[in-house]
């Protein structure tokens, strides 16, 4: 009878390890197997990032020592794009094409333009509100110090607008030449507004008024401040690029190195539209 | 007389059925199978789980290289670069555009005034103030600038005469206001 009852559960451990079989297969190992081919996904899938990011800065490394040779280009956009306002240089070179042109400069004011997010400045130019304006005539000899830091504010990939305001007087060819040395700048301004007129006075020496003119310019220079750290969706566009953007390089040598072509005023039929 | 006739064979007669010891040892090697496999999942598991912390790892280091200040230098440039392009591409060849106009102002016709201003898009408006010797020259000169390239709109208004106060020329005083497009800016 014992050995009956013993022969009847050795049997039956036979169901029971059955049941705990599929359990432990259902409970435990079907999870864990999914579990890990996704795990297996998921490694594959980030060696695939590994790779390309490896790749990313093997490129980099070799546009850095491009860059390194490119000594003209970086003068060339750092000039254009200064990493501080700059304003010294900045009217020093206004003055210098003022002079060059023969128009007599009788006020500039300088100033940060207001790039308070209101909708009205172009999509490069920085939104951002701690650059209150703060306009002050330089004719008063109190430019800001060249190479002063940068006011505070978002280092992302825009430019920070220096407004300018001019006025001046000189004859029509040398309006035309000063709005051509203005537009030749090694410093890139953007003129937004000009108002020409004959002079308001009646004589000035000697010469009739619409001989000479006054002109009201108000333009914009940009400045970029310099970013100590990489902009993470520009690095990566960069490393993915593989170059630099050469149409803005070239853009740019155009507009700085237009040769000067002097205005065509009568003959061609373009005239003193004042006389 | 009764014939005794045995219809199972003898191997059906001797086939055994499960026992005892068979069933254990079956179901040991079954928990063991078990075991076994959930063991090597679990060192898979484990071994993946590694992997990934480990590439993770080198993936958030290349990351740092890429963004950090080994790569600046060159980031910086890049953006420079990028914002350069978009901020010469709204450079206005004043110059270019005043000469151009300045073709379709009539001899007859003097400006006293020109101003202008561009708008975000890169239109501008151009304000101009001018004294013609009578209406008919205003009239052609209406004519000239409606011809002129890249005119968008053209109002002309406030045309009155002018009587000429000290010792100026006297005529038809007129204003107008041009609305060009982005190209008459360009070179």
């Amino acid at each position: 009878m014992i050995i009956q009852e013993s022969m009847r559960l050795k049997v039956l451990i036979l169901p029971v390890s059955l049941v705990v079989a599929v359990i432990a297969v259902i409970f435990f190992i079907k999870p864990s197997f999914s579990d890990i081919m996704s795990a297996k996904d998921s490694l594959a899938a980030k060696q695939k990032q590994l790779e390309s990011l490896k790749n990313q800065t093997q490129k980099l490394q070799v546009m850095k020592s491009k860059w390194d040779a490119m000594a003209d280009e970086k003068n060339l956009v750092e000039t254009a794009f200064p990493e501080t306002e700059n304003a010294d240089s900045y009217i020093s070179e206004i003055t210098s094409k003022a002079s060059r042109s023969g128009i007599l400069l009788t006020n500039i004011t300088l100033g940060q333009k207001n790039s308070g997010g209101t909708g009205g400045n172009p999509d490069y130019i920085c939104t951002d509100d701690s650059n209150a304006a703060s306009s002050q005539p330089a004719a008063a000899a109190q430019p800001p110090a060249a190479g002063a830091p940068p006011p505070a504010g978002a280092s992302g990939s825009c430019l920070k607008p220096v407004s300018i305001s001019l006025s001046a007087a000189g004859s029509w060819e040398q309006m035309l030449d000063f709005f051509k040395y203005l537009e030749d700048m090694n410093r890139i301004s953007n003129i937004d507004a000009l108002s020409l007129s004959t002079s308001t006075q009646n004589q000035v020496q000697g010469q009739a008024s619409a001989d000479i003119l006054s002109v009201d310019i108000s333009a914009t220079a940009f400045f970029k401040e310099k970013s100590q750290s990489g902009i993470t969706s520009l690095a990566s566009n960069l490393a993915v690029q593989g170059s630099f953007n050469q149409q803005s390089l070239d853009k740019l040598k155009e507009t700085i190195y237009a040769p000067y072509d002097v205005p065509a005023v009568s003959p061609s039929g373009q005239r003193n539209i004042f006389k | 007389m009764v014939t005794n006739i045995n219809l199972s064979s003898p191997e059906v007669a001797e086939k055994k059925p499960l026992t005892g010891k068979s069933a254990l040892i079956f179901s040991a090697l079954l928990l063991v199978f078990v075991f076994a496999a959930s063991v090597v999942l679990f060192f898979f598991k484990a071994k993946y789980a590694a992997d990934d912390v480990s590439v993770s790892g080198q993936i958030t280091q290349e990351q740092g290289n890429i963004n950090g200040a080994a790569y600046s230098d060159i980031v910086d440039f890049q953006g420079r670069l990028d914002s350069a392009g978009k901020a010469i591409d709204d450079h206005a060849y004043w110059d270019s555009m005043i000469k151009r106009m300045s073709s379709y102002i009539i001899p007859e016709v003097k400006l006293t005034k020109f101003s202008g201003k561009k708008d975000l898009t890169g239109a501008g408006t151009i304000e101009i103030s001018g004294l013609a010797p009578n209406l008919d020259a205003v009239s052609r000169e209406l004519i000239v600038l409606k011809d002129f390239p890249d005119l968008d709109s053209l109002e002309f208004k406030n045309a009155g005469e002018n009587q000429g106060q000290n010792g100026q020329q006297g005529g038809t005083n007129f204003d107008a206001s041009l609305k060009i497009n982005r190209s008459a800016f360009q070179k």
